[in-house]
């Protein structure tokens, strides 16, 4: 057992080559190769990728997009929650059905079903989200007098949506905004007029904007009369849309198709559940929308006999007998702000321009009822025709009782419902919003609808 | 010189020997490092003559009598055995031993000159270190054969122990074992076998004879401390984790159960293991696993799949812009990616529960992993075996559903009759009741039910395996066809045939629910040199399936009946016919909707044994999978149509070194490697809208858009871990993986994961093996590790996406932000600590008990915001989980003529969120809430009605009359928390007929019983008719508030029946006499599955639950089909 010699064994020398191996695979994840683990997302767009004229288009026509697909929908809602359209459906479907709520105004129900989502101030918050992240684009990369133009439809959306917020929705709604870097801007909670002037300044921004697009500056136009018009600056109302042609009108696009086409018409009634007729004289206060037999602005047709009570006839409307455009603002809108502010001036000139209106199409000149409330009557009367179905119509009510002093029971449906008897109509104003999901994030947020 | 003589003789004697036995297929002896320390090596052997020949250089100074044994050993690359006790006592001194180029033989004679130690070959060529005075070289012989004692086929690599001690060897692929130079006298002879029961037996020896000792193992789902299991680092005894792993071993259960899917054969087995098959008629239907709960608010808790060492696609999640999405496209339902797999082709499966067990198995791994190992190579001879087997199922909807509606007449105030006047309409005075009819319900005839009788599924295979010398291969093909439960009921079958103006109707339309898949599996060993072993595996599956979803039948399970109406005398079917033909028509009928798919696994693995202390193990894998759907819905205006084209990639590959050390009681076992993991999912969607009439191209459409889906992640990482052995009594184990994942645009950096296990074998403790002889096994062990999900690409970048937008009717490209960047975000990370202990009395009642306490912080949510506002993701939750799993097994018979066993598994398993972060009110999410569990139900019931409001006290209950709870509350969750799962199995006239049975038990949670919910909208219960029903009852059954329904689901089932017959084809048939020895052995077996179920819960079935989440908490899904099938086996 003596050492004829020392060297190194095999098992020494493969002992070594495995520390060595060891060592390697314990850092071989560590310094792993870059390029091994790149990939590639071609689905994934950076904002550096979109930092171009092209890129700043994309993300205009988003907001192009959440204008357009939503001005119907929108436009559907106030029309259930106002005497423009009823809501009708066998009773056990009827029940927890959002619509049903809206042309209840049931607000607990409104607000319960959209406790995680609030599609009224929702859709038009993301018209004011997309167009935020479309304008620094625009403004860096577009050219002119393409900027301009492209800025004040920017701005006339953002305008839009707001205005359209502060007439539908009860004071104390919050308006969401994005920075150009994506960061979320909260702000203190709106009222109606503090929000019309928020829109005011985006319209301006819009009539300042503007280049070559008459189309943009005329839309602007009619919308900043409309909020001149809810703030009761008359003349300045007048002054807004005074320019615009009797021809103009801005409409929605009919790519995004028609909500009241869907509803009323593109089923087959004889298997359809839900139906939504005209409203006419609903809730005893509501206007004579098919009693007037105007089928100049409001065509009508056949349904059925409703579903809960037979003896009703549902007629649907047919405006929209295919999926054709709603007009947003017109030629014929800034008419009508005229003869408000005319009627308002005491300007016999108001009557004049109403018949304006109607001879062209066919319909008997009015005449003058004599006194100053139901001369207003008229006004709206005529405004309701001519805007139905097109989102005016609560903002309307609205301006009534706000400028007019009128009590909201002379303007909103009341007592039982024909269509669902165990739904009543309630006393809500304005449409709510969700303050379960409003107050979630938003630190302004503390409480529900201020007022009405 | 006389020494040398005597070595001599004895390596010529050997020699002899084992030239028979190499001949008769030779297995290599293990490596000892310790006096019983087991490796996984197969290499073929050596005879005596080669070992002791080879040259071999040393050089040792002083060193103990044992180390210098092992390092001759280790020179010429051969295993010794010796009793540590023995060496050691011969010679308690240090010794010195240099030599050159000396032969091994000459080696150890000059090492062991002068001491009592004395050197043995024994069969295989391995060494023995023997005291002379105890050793022997002319004793007896023992050999024998281990062979499954469920399916009597041979057992390959079993372990073989004579007398606990030194001698040990593997089984050859023909099962067959043999020892050697067995001093006379009586032996214990322990054998035991990955998934398979140890069992130990007694033998006596006589000098100069052969005694035969075959022993059969049962086959067994619980773990024993000598079980070897499949881990991350490779094979490991079960004594030697801290943490549990649980093993099926599929082979002998799919033979013997009414298994015909993998999801089918991981029900009911694990305890924390819950399979939620929630449309059990559907074909193909969706699959989702649960290890141990649901572990994530916004990721999916899927556990990881992975097949031979190959990560596998463990979800039919694709990501859409960034986003991971159910890749559910057109109505219809993906099936689960482990059922593409053939279940015929898996050997066993092993289940690692959680972090504590799945930190080395990388990212993604804190669901838990399932670790799928399939058939392989088993046997150089020439075997085939061929299964049929042929199911029915039925789905027993009708028995559990209203038969009886009810149809209640009234009349206006014109006297005109009206149908369906309910209590409401009278309260509204639209209409007056006049009568009340009864009829039977759609589901309960069959001439308008919607789900189908006795639907069959065909499965067959063949399989043939063989090889010759080193290399054999495993080949198998399997078919499947199976109808879905849904069928187009005849009554509308017909109505749509005059409808369509034809006089048939395709099968694809009558039976809108089917699958046809077909599956090949090879796999080629080989020993290109007697170190290596080399593995290459394909598998390759092809399906189509004819998709359905479940839901579009919704309103027709609930209810629905052909009525006979007391105004015209006839048959009013008008109504009823003309919903479900409405219904159907759109959604059913006119659509098609068929997938195309195929699936491609493939692996090379190399086992390299560089030297007996060294393992380098290497593999490479790939996943393939491409999915065709198409989607039609041919209206007869604006028809849609939709094709999904998707692709997955996967690839991984593993380099891991295994070393092990025993110096003196101590054992170390070192394992380490890197691993590369690569996962692509690409594909599009093409839509086209406003198909022309009567066409069924998506080039008509007025408007076609395109979604492109794309996933690429990459991830590499390096795990090390250590596990030290003391005495084969106490192990303690560390390790760490550092991990980058990458996805688009992250940067690598590698997160480190540690973990930390201990197991201790108390009941080889000499105090307590004194005290408590009974105790045959103690064991308490404990887990620590950690694990991680990683958020989506589109999560932590934001969600840029390019879509065409439509301005005025031309497409432009735009660009949408559907959720912001967010930089910081960071993979969601658990920790979870196990601990239990494994309990063995008597030898025969085993039990587990296992507590694990998990935390994951840094849940990720979907931060909405606003009106308007841009969602973002945010590390923001943290949610605890707990948990307690028990298995006990208890031999209640074992006598030659029967032998029975009970197994009963008990898991309970609940969450908690501890925090929301402060982005999230409490309160303001419902669904989640701070201090309650994931899985809670939040909601207002229905307390009363106020007879006085509305129409006032008329006796019904009006909308406006119902009295909610004041405040939502807490109502239960819809996961079951607890599941029991009892199995008995009995084997008679010596294995010839076994029976089993498997009974599931759910408790716990609450679901949504629909039925009774939409009792008034299906007229199948009176309540909105009749003014005598108690006002509360009207209110919740004609304005139905799914929270008045939600009830506890509990419920036991019979899940699995199963009577084989071995059939003696042999005796039978002569077939000696013909040389037909290839159908030597048959078995036919009986099976029952879903047999019945005993609940209270009033619904169809409380187990089928649609999907997983809140929304889907109820009783839409497809009940769990009750099948009765025959299977034939046939193995030569």
């Amino acid at each position: 057992m003596t050492s004829p010699f020392m060297s190194h064994s095999s098992p020494l020398l493969a002992r070594r080559m495995m520390q060595r191996f060891a060592l390697a695979v314990a850092t071989a994840g560590v310094c792993a190769c870059h390029g091994l683990l790149d990939v590639s997302d071609p689905t994934l767009i950076r904002d550096q990728d979109v930092a171009n004229a092209s890129g700043a288009n994309g993300r205009r026509v988003v907001a192009y997009q959440a204008f357009h697909g939503s001005a119907t929908y929108l436009a559907h809602e106030v029309a259930l929650f106002t005497d423009e359209q009823s809501f009708d459906q066998p009773i056990q479907y009827a029940t927890g059905s959002d619509e049903l709520y809206l042309d209840t105004r049931d607000s607990h129900g409104i607000e319960f079903l959209h406790g995680g989502d609030d599609p009224h101030l929702g859709r038009l918050g993301s018209v004011i989200t997309y167009s935020s992240l479309a304008l620094p684009g625009i403004r860096r990369y577009t050219p002119d007098p393409l900027k301009g133009d492209y800025l004040a439809q920017l701005f006339s959306y953002r305008g839009y949506a707001i205005l359209q917020a502060a007439e539908d929705i009860c004071t104390g709604f919050p308006i969401n905004d994005v920075t150009e870097t994506q960061e979320q801007i909260y702000r203190p909670v709106y009222t109606t007029d503090s929000a019309v002037m928020l829109a005011l300044t985006q319209l301006d921004s819009a009539i300042a904007d503007v280049k070559d697009s008459t189309h943009y500056l005329y839309f602007s136009n009619v919308l900043k009369g409309r909020a001149l018009l809810d703030l009761g600056r008359y003349d300045e109302a007048a002054a807004a849309v005074a320019t615009v042609p009797d021809s103009f009108a801005y409409s929605t696009d009919p790519s995004y198709g028609n909500t009241f086409y869907y509803t009323d018409q593109g089923n087959d009634p004889a298997w359809t559940f839900q139906a939504y007729p005209i409203g006419d004289h609903e809730g005893g206060v509501g206007l004579d929308f098919l009693s007037e037999h105007d089928t100049v602005r409001i065509p009508t047709r056949y349904v059925r006999q409703g579903f809960n009570d037979t003896t009703i006839a549902e007629y649907t409307e047919n405006k929209y007998p295919s999926d054709m455009p709603m007009v947003l603002a017109s030629g014929t809108e800034a008419r009508l702000i005229e003869a408000e502010v005319a009627l308002h001036n005491n300007d016999p000139q108001w009557l004049v321009i109403l018949n304006a209106l109607r001879t062209p199409v066919g319909l008997a000149p009015l005449t003058d009822p004599g006194t100053p409330d139901l001369r207003v009557d008229l006004v709206y009367h005529e405004r309701a025709f001519w805007l139905y179905l097109t989102g005016r119509r609560l903002g309307d009510q609205r301006r009534l009782i706000r400028n007019y002093g009128r009590a909201s029971a002379t303007l909103f449906p009341a007592g039982g419902n024909p269509f669902v008897p165990s739904a009543p109509y309630h006393n809500t104003t304005a449409i709510p919003f969700s303050f379960a999901n409003e107050s979630e994030f938003n630190p302004y947020v503390t409480a529900g609808c201020i007022s009405q | 010189m006389q020494f040398s003589r005597a070595v001599h003789r004895v390596q010529r004697r050997l020699a002899a020997i084992c030239l028979v036995a190499c001949s008769a297929g030779a297995s290599r002896v293990d490596a000892q490092t310790s006096d019983e320390t087991i490796a996984s090596n197969h290499a073929a052997a050596p005879t005596a003559a080669e070992v002791l020949a080879k040259p071999v250089s040393v050089s040792v100074d002083r060193v103990p009598i044992d180390r210098a044994i092992r390092a001759l050993a280790a020179a010429a690359g051969v295993t010794v055995s010796y009793k540590y006790d023995v060496v050691v006592a011969a010679v308690p001194n240090v010794v010195t031993l240099h030599v050159r180029k000396m032969p091994l033989a000459d080696a150890f004679a000059r090492l062991l000159e002068g001491t009592s130690l004395q050197l043995v070959t024994v069969y295989g060529g391995q060494l023995v270190v023997t005291s002379a005075h105890t050793g022997t070289l002319t004793g007896g012989i023992i050999i024998g054969t281990v062979t499954s004692a469920r399916t009597q086929s041979p057992l390959r690599g079993a372990n073989v122990m004579l007398d606990d001690t030194v001698m040990q060897v593997r089984t050859d692929a023909e099962g067959h074992y043999r020892f050697a130079n067995v001093a006379a006298g009586s032996h214990r002879v322990t054998v035991r076998a990955v998934g398979f029961v140890r069992k130990l037996q007694s033998i006596t020896v006589t000098d100069d004879s052969t005694a035969t000792l075959n022993v059969a193992l049962d086959p067994s789902t619980v773990n024993t401390l000598d079980q070897v299991v499949v881990t991350a680092t490779g094979a490991q005894r079960v004594r030697e984790l801290g943490h549990v792993v649980a093993t099926i071993n599929a082979d002998s259960l799919v033979k013997e159960a009414p298994i015909t899917s993998v999801s089918e054969l991981l029900q009911s087995r694990i305890p924390g293991l819950q399979v939620i098959s929630s449309n059990g008629g559907i074909a193909g239907g969706p699959v989702a696993l649960r290890l141990r709960g649901q572990t994530s608010i916004s990721l999916n808790s899927e556990p990881v799949i992975v097949i031979d060492g190959v990560r596998y696609r463990s979800n039919s999640y694709v990501q859409q812009n960034g986003m991971a999405q159910p890749d559910v496209q057109g109505g219809g339902l993906p099936p689960s990616p482990i059922n593409d797999l053939n279940v015929n082709d898996i050997e066993s499966v092993d289940v690692v529960k959680g972090p504590s067990a799945s930190t080395l198995y990388g990212p993604e791994a804190s669901n838990g992993v399932i670790v799928i190992t399939t058939k392989h190579a088993k046997s150089a001879k020439t075997t085939w075996s061929w299964y049929a087997h042929p199911v029915l199922n039925t789905v027993p909807v009708q028995q559990r559903l209203p038969q009886k509606g009810y149809q209640v007449w009234g009349h206006d105030s014109d006297g005109q009759p009206v149908d369906w006047c309910s209590l409401l309409n009278e309260a509204a005075h639209v209409c007056t009741i006049d009568s009340i009819t009864t009829a039977t319900t759609f589901l309960a005839q069959p001439q308008t039910s919607i789900i189908g009788k006795n639907r069959p599924e065909w499965q067959y295979g063949l399989n043939l395996s063989g090889g010759s010398g080193t290399t054999r291969y495993y080949v198998s093909g399997g078919y499947d066809r199976q109808e879905g439960a849904l069928q187009v009921p005849p009554l509308f079958q017909k109505a749509l045939e005059q409808q369509l103006g034809t006089t048939g109707l395709s099968d694809d339309i009558k039976n809108p629910n089917s699958m046809k898949k077909a599956s090949i599996h090879t796999n080629v060993s080989m020993q290109p040199w007697s170190r290596m072993d080399l593995d290459a595996t394909v598998d390759y599956g092809q399906s189509t399936q004819h998709r359905m979803n479940p839901t579009n039948f919704f309103l027709l399970r609930a209810g629905g009946q052909q009525v006979l109406s007391p105004y015209t005398g006839a048959t009013d079917s008008a109504i009823a016919l003309g919903l479900l033909q409405n219904l159907l028509s759109y959604q059913t009928t006119l659509t098609t909707d068929v997938a195309d798919m195929s699936t491609f696994n493939g692996n090379l693995h190399s086992v390299v044994h560089l030297v007996d202390w060294a393992t380098l193990d290497a593999l490479v894998g790939a996943t393939h999978g491409t999915t065709d759907n198409n989607l039609l819905l041919a209206l007869p205006q604006n028809g849609h149509a939709q094709n999904d084209q998707r692709t997955n990639n996967g690839r991984t590959g593993t380099l891991g070194l295994t070393t092990t050390a025993a110096p003196g009681r101590l054992t170390f076992r070192t394992a380490l490697g890197p691993q590369y993991l690569y996962q692509k999912d690409d594909g599009l969607t093409t839509q086209g809208f406003g198909l022309a009439p009567g066409s069924n191209s998506i080039a008509t459409a007025g408007r076609i858009t395109l979604q492109q889906v794309w996933s690429e992640t990459v991830t590499l990482g390096t795990y090390a871990q250590e596990t030290m052995g003391l005495a084969n009594q106490l192990f303690l184990s560390a390790g760490l993986r550092l991990d980058g994942s990458t996805r688009f645009g992250d940067k690598y950096s590698p997160t480190p994961l540690p973990k930390v296990d201990a197991s201790w074998i108390a009941s080889e403790q000499p105090w307590l093996k004194d005290r408590a002889p009974w105790v045959t096994e103690l064991r308490f062990r404990g887990a620590y590790g950690q694990a991680t999900r990683y958020p989506t690409s589109g999560m932590k970048l934001g969600n840029l996406t390019a879509n065409p937008v439509i301005v005025g009717g031309q497409n432009i490209p735009g660009y949408f932000v559907t959720n912001l960047a967010n930089p910081v975000l960071s993979p969601e990370r658990s920790k979870e600590f196990e601990y239990g202990a494994d309990l063995t009395l008597f030898s025969r009642v085993h039990t587990e008990l296992t507590w694990w306490r998990r935390r994951t912080n840094d849940e990720l949510k979907y931060l909405q915001g606003s009106s308007g506002s841009l969602p973002v993701w945010r590390n923001v939750a943290s949610v605890s989980q707990h948990g307690t799993e028990l298995s006990i097994a208890v031999p209640l018979t074992n006598t030659r003529q029967l032998q029975s066993d009970i197994q009963f598994t008990y898991a309970f398993n609940t969450s908690k969120i501890l925090s929301l972060g402060d982005d999230v009110p409490a309160g303001g999410y419902v669904g989640l809430a701070k201090g309650y569990p994931l899985d809670a139900i939040f909601g207002v019931r229905t307390i009363g009605v106020a007879d006085t409001a509305g129409g006032g006290p008329n006796g019904i209950a009006e909308a406006n009359e119902v009295i909610s709870e004041p405040a939502t509350h807490f109502l239960g969750v819809y996961n079951p928390p607890k599941t029991y799962t009892l199995t008995p199995t009995a084997s008679m006239f010596g294995g010839r007929i076994r029976l089993s049975a498997v009974f599931d038990r759910e408790t716990g949670f609450v679901i949504n019983d629909e039925a009774s919910m939409r009792c008034g909208a299906a007229h199948t219960c009176l309540a909105p008719y009749d003014i005598n029903t108690p006002l509360i009852d009207q209110a919740r059954a004609s304005f139905y508030n799914s929270y008045d329904f939600l009830v506890p689901g509990n419920f036991t089932r019979w899940r699995e029946m199963n009577i084989t017959f071995d059939i003696p084809l042999r005796e039978w048939l002569h077939l000696s006499a013909l040389h037909l020895d290839a159908l030597s052995r048959a078995s036919v077996s009986l099976q029952g599955r879903n047999l019945a179920l005993w609940t209270p819960f009033k619904g169809t079935d409380p187990e089928s639950r649609y999907g997983t989440s809140l929304f889907t908490a109820n009783t839409s899904g497809i009940p769990q089909p009750r099948g009765w099938a025959l299977r034939f086996d046939i193995t030569p």
